[in-house]
């Protein structure tokens, strides 16, 4: 390789480096636990339902740890060679393009597989060399092996709350990681959380989290899923932006988690009974 | 006077008749009697004397002997009129005016006399012609009611006279008839109950007249016009009447039949006159526009019920007959179906009108909400479960046991259905409100000074073996524990109320609306008995903080009030209501003293015991809308019931007593309870159904089956009726049942006979497991390069044309997630034998299911194999032989070996249930495989409308996502297959033998 080539890779790692401090409230001991996952190089599993601040975590630690962030949202189309890397025909000549995996085991970057389970089966078994303590990242293509730097990290993300026995992550891949869980933040946290996203009042962030908490009750009541901060998080941006609060939670927190009409009645009756 | 000068002696021709006919001393009698009469009358007299003699000399006897007896009773022109009747008479028939001659006097003497001339001079006229008919007439004489004048009597001899032209036998009855009928209708009303008559009048068979309908008509009318009250609406009975019978006799019959019993059913005469109305525009629309007249019959049966329902509201029947005339233009089946209740048009019409909000429509609504704000488990229940004792005592008032909400089941107290809807919410947040607040459990650690005080002062110590548990219990340390029930009941509900407003800004406005309203029916304190007063102030001030209480307990209120505000603050909790009850209570007593038994109230400071039920409220006063006494609270807030309010504690040492423990607070036995009745039900029936004998169609493989007796749950399904384009609502019923493994001959033949063709079978099936890799060609990015397309990209680049940049293989994983569910149509017709395979079409099904079991096995599907028949709509049998939860293994195999052929097929009911238990299945691919062998086939369910329910079934599958494929083995299928089929795809075997190797292929062929 020329050393031009080489510059144009260090540029793009750069772009993935976080220079702004996240915002991320810590709930409980995640940021400890962490810390010592990057110094010991184990693997993390970031376990909670969606929208409760996994993500924006990830962030703040790869701001601590100095770490590009390397995200790949995960579906069923994304192959190995996605991840990994593929020949590109570039002119007259086939040229090796780097996946995204490939670049932050190289360049020790956080890489986090978000919702991992919706990756297909050969997809997810070329990050399992990387999990043990080989640290190795084969890139059949090539014929190569790469180790990963000491600084790369592999990070991913599981909503055990699917309801589908298709979407339950494997033993074989579970097994692999340290994980940390997450929920939703508790009232006071997730008050201040919206507060600070949405530049909402202390009593209408009150509300939303009320809402929020209500809504939560009818998981598994005929919700799949509770209402996440990242939802509230919009219904206050709406309202902080002069949006009437119930047509606010209309838009962001009943439309989003339901199709089923007793249901969209039933928490909008719970929205017009916290806004007046 | 006759005259003593001139003695008459009687003409020749009378002495000679009656020297024969009668004795000396009867014509002495005679003689004088003529000889009495005014020359004039006289000599008329024996002028048609003369005649009469000449013409008829037997009758004429008969008339002469009977002259004497006559002329003295009768006035003159009247024996003259009566001669010249009979002399009429008899110059048609001897023996009419021998009958005449006999029996006239009596009857004669009997009538009024004002009556007696114009009765005979109509008799005259009626002779001529009608002398049949004439003793009817005179018969009739004595029997008018007092009260008809002459020209009445002109009128109603007018009317027969008319009916007399036309129809001997109907003038006749009439004469029999009318008199009674004139004590119920007026004689102007005659006519037209005459002309109902006369529509009743139909040619038989034979093209005579058939008068059996008229004559029951006539009979009955003066027992069914009395029942019809007030006197004015049997006119308007009778003009519907005619209106119906000129359509049709028969529906005429049945209106006179059930008409008056379904009128006696209202209450109020308005309502009569407007039901009979309503049904007279029914019947002319119907009229004019030729439709179906029996539909006024169904109007009567419906339309009395309908009325109930919507509580005899006038302008709500109007409408509610309005939609329907407004069907009847447009499609008269459907106006019939709306009419006889079968439609669900008229449902929803009767629904809308009936007006309100049925729980049902809203209870999940209701839930959801109720969780979402308690964070609990719900569930929400009419008052009608609650066991009936417990109904006694609460009524239809909401109640909650801590995890049950019992809500009325309509709500419709307001013309707005929002404003029905916001009471049902608010009453659903109150009952949540106090599982969110902790009503049902208070701490008694807290509470233990209080109940040693009370205990205490009131000497009612609890037993020492048996602690408090519930508030109940505490309550029963009170002199009067009901009336500490009824204060707590209002001080909770309050703390309650105002937690909910804290917490839920939201519903201030709602709640503040409903209890504007409901203040306005509480009763005013003045002249309530001071407790009660005290009562309603404190029950006012629990939700809007003013109340006008009466000066003399303007002090015991502010007291109360005070203690009652310790309880409206963010802190107070359900022990707190329990602690501040003894407050209340004790300082209440000593307010009351000051009211030694005032404005008769007895027991002013409720020092006796009461029974629990016998509630303080009940002492206050009827409330303005009359009778029933005030509620005793609002009509949001529930009844509450100390019993389901257990205390807890931290404390070990506390005893709990097991047996309470494990009774829950309801049982929920109403609902259960049903099911099992109906599950009897099926059961009985299927036993009854088990006997019915053989009824020949069936060869020798229709043994009943056996079926396993572990109850058969019940389901409703709708039924499409393609002519009135709607459904019939929970039309059909269908019964489950499971067949029991039988080992039969057909099961071991196939499976040892096929034996390489099910190895055969299951390879191939195992060939579409899943796991199976697609590798996609050309694809523009991918796991491979494509060799194929490198290279000819190269070419082409070398040509120096651009190549295309597909240039990849991808590998597709195919997941199969298919479940499929085969249904078999088991009607009699199954039993028909194929010649050709010397079995019978049954045999050949069961047959083609093994092996495509044992496929399915091979492949990993899952699925289930249904069968159906049944005996009209109410009986419909759904057969599981396997389930997708089954596994495959011998016992199957039996079920299948034991299927029969049974009754008849109603596929659209079948297909539904099969539809929606396959609808259950996770799986993305949901396949129903209908095996039928001919047309839908059952009692009410042929041609056209079976086709089409078929087809709507078929059709509603689809809408719900499963890919319905109908194979049918009848060789006379094809013409009313594509029609009942559709656009649903589907085959034809028409060589039944060929079933068990084709079946298979078109599954394979469905899922690859
Ligand atoms: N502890 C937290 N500190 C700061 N923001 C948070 C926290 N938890 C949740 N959020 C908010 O929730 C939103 C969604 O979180 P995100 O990390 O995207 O969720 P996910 O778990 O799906 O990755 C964030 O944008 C942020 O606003
Ligand atoms: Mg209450």
């Amino acid at each position: 390789m020329t050393t031009e080539r080489l510059k144009g890779l260090e540029l793009e790692i750069d772009q993935y480096r976080i220079t702004q401090e996240p915002f991320y409230l810590p709930v409980r001991n995640e940021v400890e636990l962490f810390r010592t996952a990057y110094s010991n190089r184990i693997p993390v599993m970031l376990k909670g339902p969606t929208g409760c601040g996994k993500t924006r975590f990830v962030q703040q630690m790869a701001y601590q740890l100095k770490r590009p962030l390397i995200t790949i949202a995960c579906h069923e189309d994304l192959t190995a060679s996605d991840v990994v890397g593929r020949y590109l025909l570039r002119g007259d000549e086939t040229v090796w393009a780097d996946g995204p995996l490939t670049l932050a085991v190289k360049h020790g970057a956080i890489c986090y597989l978000d919702e991992v389970v919706e990756a297909r089966k050969d997809t997810t078994v070329v990050i399992h060399p990387l999990t043990d303590d080989r640290r190795i990242l084969p890139i059949e293509k090539k014929g190569q092996v790469i180790e990963a730097v000491d600084e790369f990290m592999l990070v991913i993300s599981y909503n055990p709350g699917y309801q589908s026995i298709l979407k339950e992550l494997k033993q074989s891949t579970k097994q692999r990681f340290m994980a940390i869980e997450f929920d939703y933040p508790p009232r006071e946290m997730e008050i201040r959380i919206l507060q600070h996203e949405t530049g909402l009042g202390e009593a209408a962030a009150q509300s939303l989290v009320k809402l929020g908490e209500k809504v939560r009750n009818l998981k598994n009541h005929g919700l799949e899923e509770g209402v996440s901060t990242r939802l509230l998080a919009y219904a206050g941006a709406l309202i902080q932006k002069g949006i009437d609060p119930r047509s606010a939670c209309e838009a962001a927190v009943i439309q989003p988690i339901t199709d089923d009409p007793d249901m969209h009645r039933s928490i909008s009756e719970i929205v017009n009974s916290i806004f007046p | 006077m006759p005259d003593p000068i001139q003695p008459m002696s009687p003409p020749p021709f009378l002495t000679g008749f009656c020297g024969k006919e009668m004795d000396d001393a009867s014509q002495r009698a005679l003689f004088e009697t003529i000889a009495a009469l005014a020359p004039s009358d006289r000599s008329t007299l024996l002028e048609l004397l003369e005649e009469l003699l000449s013409t008829a000399p037997k009758a004429a006897a008969a008339g002469v002997r009977n002259l004497t007896r006559i002329l003295q009773t009768l006035a003159p022109a009247q024996s003259l009129a009566w001669l010249d009747l009979g002399t009429s008479i008899s110059s048609q028939s001897s023996t009419a005016a021998q009958k005449y001659f006999l029996e006239s006097p009596d009857l004669l003497a009997m009538t009024d006399p004002a009556r007696r001339l114009p009765l005979l001079t109509l008799g005259l006229e009626l002779s001529d012609g009608h002398y049949g008919v004439v003793m009817d007439f005179i018969r009739a004489g004595p029997q008018l009611p007092a009260g008809i004048g002459t020209a009445d009597q002109t009128a109603w001899m007018e009317t027969g006279l008319q009916l007399a032209e036309e129809d001997l036998v109907l003038a006749v009855e009439y004469f029999r008839i009318s008199p009674e009928v004139l004590h119920q209708i007026p004689v102007a009303d005659l006519p037209l109950w005459v002309q109902l008559g006369r529509h009743l009048v139909r040619p038989n068979a034979l093209g005579k007249p058939d008068y059996l309908k008229v004559i029951e008509y006539f009979r009955l009318s003066p027992e069914t016009l009395s029942g019809l009250e007030p006197a004015d609406l049997r006119r308007p009975f009778l003009e519907l009447g005619t209106v119906l019978a000129r359509k049709s006799a028969d529906d005429g019959m049945a209106y006179l039949r059930t008409g008056p019993t379904i009128l006696r059913e209202f209450d109020s005469p308005i309502h009569r006159r407007l039901f009979l109305s309503e049904g007279r525009r029914l019947a002319d629309a119907i009229t004019s526009g030729s439709r179906d007249p029996s539909i006024v019959l169904d109007y009567l049966r419906e339309g009395s019920k309908i009325f109930q329902a919507i509580e005899h509201n006038p302008t709500d029947f109007i409408t509610w007959v309005d939609a329907g005339l407004s069907l009847l233009a447009k499609n008269p089946e459907r106006a019939k179906a709306y009419f006889s209740g079968r439609s669900k048009t008229g449902r929803d019409t009767t629904e809308r009108l009936i007006g309100g909000i049925l729980l049902k429509t809203i209870s999940r609504t209701l839930t959801l909400y109720a969780e979402g704000l308690s964070g609990r488990s719900i569930v929400i229940r009419p008052t009608t479960d609650l066991p009936a004792k417990l109904r006694e005592t609460i009524g239809d008032s909401p109640a909650t046991d801590g995890r049950t909400i019992y809500l009325p089941d309509r709500i419709r107290l307001f013309p707005n259905d929002d404003d029905n809807f916001r009471l049902y919410k608010m009453t659903t947040l109150h009952e949540a409100g106090h599982l969110e607040f902790g009503t049902y459990e208070p701490d008694l650690d807290k509470m233990k000074d209080v109940i040693e005080t009370v205990a205490a002062e009131y000497g009612r110590s609890p037993s020492s073996d048996r602690p408090l548990q519930t508030a109940a219990d505490y309550f029963g340390l009170f002199p009067n524990p009901s009336w500490a029930r009824s204060l707590w009941t209002l001080l909770e509900d309050a703390r309650v109320d105002f937690h909910l407003r804290a917490e839920y800004p939201g519903v201030r406005r709602d709640m503040d609306q409903i209890v504007a309203l409901d203040l306005q029916s509480r009763p005013p304190l003045e002249g309530l008995p001071p407790r009660a007063a005290v009562h309603e102030a404190l029950l006012q001030l629990s939700i809007t903080d003013t109340t006008e209480a009466p000066l003399e307990l303007a002090e015991t209120v502010s007291g109360a009030y005070d203690l009652l505000l310790e309880l409206k603050k963010p802190s107070a909790t359900a022990t707190d209501s329990l602690r501040v009850l003894a407050r209340l209570y004790r300082f209440l007593e000593e307010q009351f003293r000051r009211f030694p038994n005032v404005r008769g109230e007895t027991d002013p400071l409720g020092m006796q015991e009461k029974s629990p039920d016998d509630s303080t409220e009940q002492a206050s006063s009827p409330d303005q809308r009359g009778t029933a006494p005030s509620p005793s609270t609002l009509s949001y807030r529930g009844v509450m019931h100390p019993d389901w309010v257990r205390f807890h504690s931290d404390d070990a040492t506390v005893p709990v007593d097991p047996a309470r423990l494990g009774s829950g607070p309801l049982p929920s036995a109403p609902r259960s309870e049903s099911r099992d009745q109906i599950l009897q039900d099926g059961r009985t029936e299927a036993a009854a159904k088990e006997n019915i004998p053989d009824s020949g169609t069936k060869t020798g493989s229709t043994r009943p089956m056996d079926l396993e007796a572990s109850g058969n749950p019940v389901f409703f399904y709708d039924e499409w009726d393609e002519r009135a384009q709607e459904y019939r609502p929970k039309w059909c019923r269908l019964y489950e049942h499971r067949i029991r493994p039988e080992s039969s001959l057909i099961v071991q033949q196939t499976l040892s006979s096929h034996g390489p063709v099910l190895r055969l079978l299951r390879r191939r099936f195992q060939s579409l497991r899943p796991e199976a890799f697609r590798k996609m060609k050309r694809q523009s990015h991918g796991d491979d390069l494509d060799l194929d397309a490198v290279i000819e990209a190269r070419t082409e680049l070398r040509n120096g044309r651009t190549p295309q940049d597909t240039l990849y293989i991808r590998n597709e994983k195919r997941l199969r997630d298919v479940a499929v569910a085969f249904l078999i149509d088991m009607s009699g017709s199954t039993s028909r034998q194929i010649a050709s395979a010397r079995k019978c079409v049954i045999e050949v099904e069961q047959e083609a299911l093994i092996l495509m079991a044992e496929a399915l096995h091979a492949v990993g599907d899952p699925f289930a194999i249904y069968g159906f028949s049944g005996d009209s709509k109410d009986r419909v049998d759904f057969y599981i032989i396997k389930d997708f939860s089954d596994a495959l293994n011998a016992a199957i195999h039996e079920r299948i070996g034991a299927m029969r052929s049974l009754n008849q097929n109603r596929d659209g009911t079948a297909i539904r249930h099969a539809a929606a238990k396959l609808e259950r299945q996770p799986a993305k691919t949901r396949l129903l495989i209908l095996l039928s062998d001919g047309k839908p086939l059952d009692t009410g369910y042929a041609g056209d409308h079976s086709l089409q329910d078929t087809k709507r079934a078929l059709k509603e599958a689809r809408r719900r996502g499963i890919h319905p494929y109908c194979i049918t083995i009848d060789q006379e299928a094809s013409r009313y297959v594509t029609e009942m089929y559709g656009e649903v795809s589907h085959t034809i075997i028409d060589q039944v033998a060929t079933l068990p190797d084709k079946l298979p292929r078109i599954y394979r062929r469905l899922t690859t």
